[in-house]
């Protein structure tokens, strides 16, 4: 892991990280207290800087990419509380505007947007209100769905089947481009946190969310099988309210885990377990993280008047495992062990859904992977060695 | 794992202290105007729960203790170390109510947590953790003193179960690993990091080794795993972390089955909200099996766990009370043997078994063992479920099997 960083006289918001296409690189956009909005290369370098305040006439605290050459920037903290699309590739110039009816900090909240370059939506969520955004690059939409009834959404992103994640008070919800419901997800993990959903994020075929109530002290990290719904993993990464940001790396199942008040970056390999650290930085901060995003093997964060921006290696190997009996995929288990000279170990231990999935593994390594399906008598199992 | 057993105290109390095998836990009190003695050590049954005053003194001997730094037993008696002078306690342990003194010349370090004295028995000596740079507190029988460690700011100490020698971690990445009289015999550096500015150092909070196996903690909440040569195996990053030295990781493993505790503790308010994992450690690194966690044990200053006993025992300052708890492991090291074989066409073949340990959402390899052509018992761990694995060959004549046991 390297590192870059940059400090500036005043006080960045939230960004986005993206490819930047007429920079053929990964970069961060973040809105500043200055007016501007800011594209920052990994190494930290300032590519661009516009002009920008929004329709009510504050600066940008909140900005989400919608696709690589649009983004949305949001205002949050004072005033009338706007939304404006903004094109990159030819400077920035409102394309919608969108004003949220009543004051909110859910604009401010980190993940409270997920967005897909694919598709160019972005969901907003308000955190004070039983509502959504759909925003493309030319209109901003407000959902009231029958689905969340009066709760509230307090985190989202983004699914690798393209349908979005979002996560409530009492639930998660699994729901398409459209603001449909797929899937209502409402366990209560072994803790007794008991509260919303937050800080929810994607790697690979888990979801990885934060469970308290707002002013509890118990914060849990669950690491779920998505879309089997089962609880891999519960880590107490946090402990208090000064709650955790995460972000990950959605296609090689790598993590980024950072505490809130800073001090402790970790690159994590989820298949292997929230507590696994494959490297770690520490990090001296006087201020809390704000917010981490990744892009590419970049992952961007700041702390109030500085951006830091890691590298890290994206090294897994990427294998296909599937349970096939009776002529059908079957759900079952699947534990991988590295068969390592210094002795066996099991590098993962997780639920396999009734489909083909991608378990990601370390390169250079001989692997025994051990299926088992089936319940009590009928328990069945398979073993397979392979090296990557 | 489950809570058996809140003992309450009346005062603050924050060491405890434990033979292995042994019933019961001694437990110290914190201050020295509190009821009924100078100095109270009392015991709790890892049993029964029962809580008795064992030792106190409040005559002439009685210790002027502002702040216990650390406590341990050392073969016949406790030996307490003082954070506010330079003297240390000594009380036999059988006679239970005599306190003595002894100058050592050094002033122990307040920890948050325990780990501040270690006795190895090998050396018939205490090592504890000093307040200045470079010192480390002796004592050997009733004599205490002090002794010259070169460059380290002693936070934790532990005797090494494999020699006469302690292992000490230190404030700046460092761990050495000292003779009784202070000489070095090696530095391990925890990882650089990448860091804007100065690299920044971290404090070792807790050190506990099994197996052969080094587990270091610190105040970030990070867990390094050394083997038996110091080489880093593992890194883990199990807790929140905060940018201030009060929040982090310890660790307490039983040194011939590696099964052990970590606890995890709130940065901003030490009374609140510990988490405690049942581990196991073993030469191939660390494996949570099990979590506890409520708001009536916040603020563990010291743990403890006896296998044998099957129990586990944590003491501290939570929002409510003062405390220690015991709880069940449930989680036996007892072992029973296992009988296993590999069959081809009705006749016993040699090949490889591989032994998991199936926790329902976790699993561990436990063993990897190659047998010859006949029946072979394997002992494994009772109260277990198990997938066993056998291959045989190799390349493209590979065959494989599995089954699954109880024990």
């Amino acid at each position: 892991m390297t590192l870059a960083f940059i400090d500036k006289s005043n006080d960045f918001g939230f960004g986005a990280s993206g490819l930047i296409p007429w920079i053929n690189s990964h970069a961060l956009m973040i809105g500043d207290t200055d007016n501007k909005l800011y594209i920052y290369a990994p190494d930290n370098s300032q590519i661009a800087s516009y002009d920008f305040i929004m329709p009510d006439g504050q600066f940008v605290n909140r900005v989400a990419l919608l696709t690589s050459a649009s983004a949305v920037g949001f205002q949050a903290h004072t005033g009338t509380r706007a939304m404006s699309v903004v094109e990159l590739s030819s400077g920035f110039c409102t394309l919608a505007t969108g004003v949220v009816p009543k004051p909110t900090r859910g604009l401010a909240q980190y993940q409270s947007t997920a967005a897909s370059l694919a598709s160019g939506i972005t969901f907003v969520s308000d955190i004070t209100e039983n509502v959504i955004y759909k925003l493309t690059p030319t209109s901003i939409t407000q959902l009231t769905p029958e689905w969340l009834g009066q709760d509230l959404i307090w985190g989202m992103d983004l699914l690798p089947n393209g349908n979005f994640i979002m996560g409530s008070s009492t639930s998660l919800y699994e729901v398409d481009g459209d603001g449909n419901l797929i899937k209502q997800w409402s366990q209560v993990p072994i803790s007794d946190t008991r509260g919303t959903f937050n800080n929810i994020v994607v790697c690979g075929d888990y979801v990885l969310c934060r469970n308290g109530a707002t002013n509890q002290d118990s914060y849990i990290t669950l690491r779920i099988h998505w879309p089997t719904g089962k609880i891999v993993e519960e880590a107490y990464l946090g402990a208090s309210n000064n709650f955790n940001v995460l972000t990950t790396h959605g296609a090689s199942g790598i993590s980024a885990i950072s505490g809130r008040l800073g001090a402790v970056f970790s690159e994590s390999e989820p298949a292997r377990g929230l507590t696994y650290s494959r490297d770690t930085a520490f990090i001296d901060l006087s201020n809390p993280i704000d917010f981490l995003t990744m892009s590419g093997n970049r992952v961007f964060l700041t702390s109030s008047f500085t951006i830091f921006c890691f590298s890290i290696t994206s090294d897994l190997v990427p294998t296909t495992v599937a349970i096939y009996d009776d002529g059908e995929y079957q759900e079952g288990r699947l534990i991988r062990i590295i068969d390592d000279p210094a002795g066996p170990y099991v590098y993962c231990d997780t639920p396999i859904g009734a489909a083909p999935e991608i378990v990601y593994a370390p390169p250079g390594k001989d692997i025994i992977d051990f299926v088992v399906y089936g319940k009590g008598v009928n328990e069945k199992g398979e073993v397979s060695c392979f090296s990557t | 794992m489950k809570p058996l057993f809140y003992v309450n105290f009346p005062e603050d109390v924050k060491y405890g202290a434990h033979v292995q095998g042994e019933e019961w836990v001694y437990i110290i009190g914190q201050t020295s105007s509190s009821f009924p003695n100078s100095c109270t050590i009392y015991r709790v049954s890892l049993l029964t729960g029962n809580r008795e005053v064992y030792s106190g003194d409040s005559g002439a001997n009685a210790p002027s203790v502002n702040t216990i730094g650390a406590f341990t037993i050392a073969g016949s008696n406790f030996v307490i170390t003082d954070t506010s002078n330079s003297r240390q306690y000594y009380v036999n342990k059988s006679a239970g109510a005599s306190f003595n003194t002894a100058n050592g010349g050094a002033t122990a370090y307040n920890l948050q947590r325990g780990q501040g004295n270690a006795y190895n028995s090998g050396a018939s000596t205490v090592l504890s953790v000093a307040n200045s740079s470079n010192t480390l507190l002796k004592f050997t029988g009733t004599t205490a003193s002090s002794i010259t460690v070169s460059s380290i700011q002693s936070r934790a100490i532990i005797a090494d179960p494999d020699s006469n020698y302690w292992i000490v971690g230190g404030t700046a990445s460092n761990v050495l690993v000292v003779d009784a009289s202070g000489n070095v015999i090696t530095t391990i550096t925890l990882p650089d990091t990448p860091n804007p500015g100065t690299a920044q150092s971290q404090e070792v909070s807790s050190l506990a080794k099994t197996q052969g196996q080094l587990f270091v903690s610190t105040i970030n909440g990070s867990i390094y795993h050394y083997d038996d040569t110091y080489t880093l195996k593992n890194t883990y990053f199990p807790v929140y972390s905060g940018n201030s030295p009060q929040g982090g990781q310890a660790l307490a493993l039983d040194e011939a089955t590696g099964v052990g505790l970590s606890i995890n503790w709130d940065p901003r308010d030490g009374t609140k909200n510990n988490i405690v994992n049942l581990v196991q450690a073993s030469a191939s690194g660390l494996q949570v099996m099990d979590t506890f966690a409520s708001t009536a044990i916040g603020g563990i200053s010291d743990f403890g766990l006896d296998v044998t006993l099957g129990r586990a025992w944590l003491v501290g300052l939570s929002e409510e009370f003062k405390f220690a708890c015991v709880l069940d492991l449930e989680y036996s090291v007892d072992e029973t043997n296992i009988d296993t074989a590999i069959r081809e066409g009705g006749t016993y073949v040699p090949g490889r078994i591989l032994r998991i340990r199936d926790f329902g959402k976790s699993s561990m390899v436990v063993r990897d063992t190659q047998i010859d052509d006949d029946i072979t018992p394997l002992p494994e761990r009772r109260d277990g479920s198990y997938f066993e694995i056998a291959l045989t060959g190799s390349g493209p004549t590979r065959k494989f099997d599995w089954r699954r046991f109880y024990c």
